[in-house]
């Protein structure tokens, strides 16, 4: 390793917190006890938490900007029911299954992290982004842990209290017990999803000046094609295949409907759907981050 | 040993150019304009190992652009270097762990969180055992004197404070090399000559090299062995800060303000007369040939003095120098 020993054994040096073999120059491969698998999830787990720690200085605010949802929840599903009228099924959804569904799309909506482009825009153009690319980590994978510190606590907070409203409400529960479970990886894949979309429209600021201008489009976009407001079961059939073939839907409508009318096979066929695009938007994320870094200009310091 | 190496290393950036007016904001909307801007041109020079060496400039002279390039962040335009025998920015991971760095202007604590938090969550980002870890912070916690306000959140410490955290933030992996840009903008003279004490003792006591970029004459003069001057992209001068002492800071600019108007001759022996006012006197002197010490006493002793302010001549008078000398229009 260059320059590992370059203050070693130096007669009289003082002492300098490190031991002998590695002072001056901490060695990692030989220092560290992790093996090379934990290495990364631990760094990566180190940078989760901290973003947990950040938001815990000042939970009480954390908690009141999330309380929106309530209002959003509530509006959303007295729309709906004027909507459904005296009618006690719409497409196949049940109107209690309805309200339900709503708890999800609204939980996901109001838990996904839409500061993420604006932070990254925000990086590249104050300079930012310097701090995060000279150390020895991954910036997207950084990027992620950040944003999902902020996403999990979103969610634990955002589920407390709509969960706790509707069961208040409608005293009854329109789901099973693979309808809960099955919210773990869908809900999962759905963020990670958000989060590509998300970091592709980020990264364009290295490309145009304003990458906020995709913000309030694409929100948008993905909220109403993916069945945020609407479920995908009510939609014309000429509308319907816009949610096979494109992403929004992995994010809202798989979690939701499953949670309301869990079948193995949707189950299963809404997983490979989601994985396809984490891996399809994830190889091309990464390549548009290859070829933005190299772009990177920051001027002055 | 050299410690880093850069052969004709070339930055260019593209820069939009909008004419003024609504019509031209239209235009360029379809056709933008771009004008190149060449922030460092074909740089060469080496750093030894252990060396300090400081690398300055006015504003846009490239001194960002240069630490940016040799930690991987920016990729050049053309050009190679070395750095610890790594290509900076096609191995940038593999060398982040044996380099630092210290932005002065951006900061990488938490800024809610106290510091002490940060330094955990660089131990794993650096894969540093626990054992090492807590060993390195102890003495770096003794040797930076933070422990008062390590567990403080950073939002609540002074600049000094942070910056002296920083700089632990940044020698937790124990780093070959150190990059330090500006670390003294902003700060006090006390905080100033503080955090130039402990980076000279890391110098001293782990051999790190240190690389400094910084606007303040004061830095180079009581840090660095060797400065190379940056203008415009370009090195225009490179040496001894020895020999820069002898050749361009030997003067001194002297502010009294007085308490008491006076608009008498003007007599102080060793003393040239830059600007005069009622309540105030600026002077230079140059210090091959008097002390600082005989001027301010004899300044003393004949104005009632309110305050007296002394400051080296600015890095732009520097720069027009070394220019005049090399015989070059600035």
């Amino acid at each position: 390793m260059p320059f590992n020993s370059l203050s070693e054994n130096r007669p009289g040096a003082p002492e300098t917190g490190l031991s002998l073999r590695s002072k001056g120059r901490i060695s990692r491969a030989s220092a560290s006890p992790f093996p090379a698998l934990s290495k990364g999830f631990i760094k990566y787990w180190a940078i989760f938490s901290i973003e947990l720690k950040n938001h815990f200085v000042y939970l009480a605010d954390f908690i009141l900007s999330n309380l929106s949802v309530i209002v959003a929840y509530f509006v959303s599903v007295q729309l709906w029911l004027i909507g459904y009228g005296a009618r006690q099924e719409v497409a196949g959804i049940h109107k209690e299954e309805l309200i339900w569904y709503l708890l999800i799309v609204q939980v996901i909506h109001f838990s996904v992290d839409y500061t993420l482009m604006l932070n990254i825009e925000e990086d590249v153009q104050s300079g930012n982004i310097t701090n995060y690319l000279n150390k020895p980590y991954n910036y997207l994978l950084y990027t992620y842990c950040i944003s999902s510190g902020r996403v999990v606590l979103n969610l634990i907070i955002n589920l407390t209290i709509s969960l706790g409203m509707t069961l208040f409400f409608t005293k009854s529960f329109a789901s099973s017990l693979s309808g809960v479970l099955q919210l773990i990886p869908t809900l999962f894949l759905g963020f990670l999803i958000h989060f590509i979309l998300q970091c592709i429209c980020g990264i364009a600021a290295f490309w145009v000046e304003r990458a906020t201008v995709f913000v309030w489009v694409l929100n948008t976009i993905m909220l109403v094609l993916g069945g945020g407001l609407i479920p995908v079961d009510t939609w014309p059939d000429s509308l319907k295949p816009l949610a096979n073939y494109t992403p929004f839907s992995a994010i809202f409508y798989y979690p939701a409907k499953l949670f309301i009318h869990f079948k193995p096979d949707l189950f299963v066929r809404f997983l490979i759907g989601q994985l396809l695009w984490v891996f399809l938007l994830g190889s091309s994320l990464w390549l548009v981050y290859r070829k933005a870094i190299r772009r990177l200009d920051i001027n002055g310091g | 040993m050299d410690a880093i190496e850069v052969k004709n290393l070339t930055k260019t950036f593209q820069v939009k150019v909008k004419p003024p007016g609504l019509k031209n904001s239209f235009k360029s909307l379809f056709k933008p304009k771009y004008r190149r801007v060449e922030a460092v041109a074909d740089l060469n020079f080496t750093v030894k190992a252990g060396e300090t060496l400081a690398f300055i400039g006015p504003n846009g002279s490239g001194k960002s652009t240069t630490i940016k390039m040799l930690t991987g962040i920016l990729f050049p335009t053309s050009g190679e270097a070395r750095v610890l025998e790594f290509n900076p920015w096609k191995e940038r991971k593999k060398l982040a762990f044996h380099i630092g760095s210290v932005f002065g202007q951006k900061s990488q604590l938490w800024y809610h969180l106290p510091a002490v938090e940060t330094f955990y969550l660089f131990s794993r980002i650096y894969e540093l055992d626990s054992r090492t870890f807590r060993q390195r912070l102890d003495y770096l916690v003794n040797l930076l004197e933070i422990g008062d306000f390590i567990h403080t959140p950073v939002r609540k410490l002074s600049l000094g404070q942070r910056m002296r955290a920083e700089l632990v933030a940044c020698l937790l992996h124990a780093p070959s090399i150190i990059f330090l840009d500006e670390p003294t903008i902003g700060l006090d003279v006390v905080a100033k000559q503080i955090l130039r004490e402990y980076i000279r003792t890391i110098n001293r006591t782990e051999g790190t090299t240190i690389f400094i970029t910084s606007h303040d004459a004061g830095d180079i003069e009581t840090l660095c062995e060797r400065v190379i001057i940056l203008n415009l992209g370009r090195i225009i001068y490179d040496s001894e800060v020895s020999q820069l002492k002898k050749t361009y800071l030997h003067q001194r600019v002297i502010e009294v303000t007085l308490n008491t108007p006076r608009n008498d001759s003007f007599t102080c022996r060793g003393c040239t007369l830059l600007e005069r006012t009622d309540y105030k006197l600026k002077v230079t002197i140059d210090t091959h040939r008097d002390s600082t010490r005989d001027v301010v006493n004899q300044l003393m002793s004949q104005y009632d003095v309110e305050d007296i302010t002394i400051t080296e001549p600015p890095l732009e008078e520097i720069i027009r120098q070394i220019y005049k000398d090399q015989g070059n229009a600035f």
